[in-house]
């Protein structure tokens, strides 16, 4: 005789409601969802992620806020100004959907904001830049013209390295995202030359 | 503070690459873009990029290189 098993417990396992969960779950994250994970426990929950989320975190692994992207826009994250003071001598972590490397954005954290480590994670590739002792900062009194002209150099090595890129998209080596993910990392090689920072990809 | 990353590349349609610019735009009256310096020159940066990368997409969709 089968003991009667209790409501639910035997429910076949559905795809759908486990992914329909995990969205909920997504979309309501908050900081102390974060509070018992580390830096690459985090890194694996947003990663895979179509829309972007940001995390800082003290070295010692301790969080202390949680940004995700503006409701629609995927790519737009607002850190506010109350939580942006935990960006000096921390590490930021967010992600990036389509697998590119870093922003000029991203960068400016590290040259401007003090941020000891930024980290990208997209679902297959992941960076990293570190602030050293050489590493060109800026302080407010310079910021304006430090940011104008990380700009300028960020512009001029994409436009340099876009032609190889574009071919390699025509010719089908690369997807669109394949091809910006590669540029990217071109990109942020050179810069992190110029800047004298350390930059790799995990 | 706003963090942007770009939700087009180099190689996007024409029109993808439109309505990025009309975003960008669109963000430059954002009050919460306006309020930070940072944040308008960065999103005015990109806006450079964009228009950069349209100039290119719409040039590439008349003339494709053989």
């Amino acid at each position: 005789m089968t003991e009667e098993e209790p409501p639910g417990a035997a429910a076949p396992f559905n795809p759908e409601i486990g992914e329909l969960a995990r969205r909920i779950r997504i979309e309501t994250l908050r900081l102390n969802d974060f509070a018992d994970l580390n830096i690459a426990e985090a890194a694996e929950v947003i990663r895979h992620e179509p829309v972007e989320h940001a995390l800082i975190y003290q070295p010692s692994g301790r969080v202390l806020a949680y940004a995700k992207s503006r409701l629609g826009k995927p790519k737009e994250v607002t850190i506010p100004m109350r939580e942006a003071r935990h960006l000096s001598g921390n590490v930021f972590i967010h992600n990036h959907p389509d697998d590119e490397s870093f922003s000029y954005q991203d960068t400016w954290l590290l040259l401007r904001h003090g941020v000891r480590e930024v980290r990208a994670y997209g679902p297959t590739r992941a960076f990293v830049m570190r602030s050293q002792r050489e590493t060109r900062t800026f302080t407010y009194l310079n910021a304006a013209e430090g940011l104008d002209a990380l700009i300028a150099t960020y512009l001029k090595v994409q436009r340099e390295t876009t032609p190889a890129f574009r071919e390699l998209v025509r010719e089908g080596t690369f997807s669109e995202a394949e091809a910006w993910a590669a540029q990217t990392h071109a990109i942020m090689r050179t810069i992190a030359e110029i800047y004298a920072f350390t930059y790799a990809e995990l | 503070m706003l963090l942007i990353d770009p939700s087009v590349t180099p190689y996007s349609s024409p029109a993808r690459i439109q309505a990025w610019v009309e975003r960008l735009e669109a963000l430059l009256s954002d009050r919460e873009v306006r309020e930070d310096p940072e944040s308008v020159r960065a999103v005015e940066g990109y806006l450079v990029m964009a228009r950069d990368w349209l100039s290119e997409a719409v040039h590439e969709a008349v003339e494709p290189s053989v």
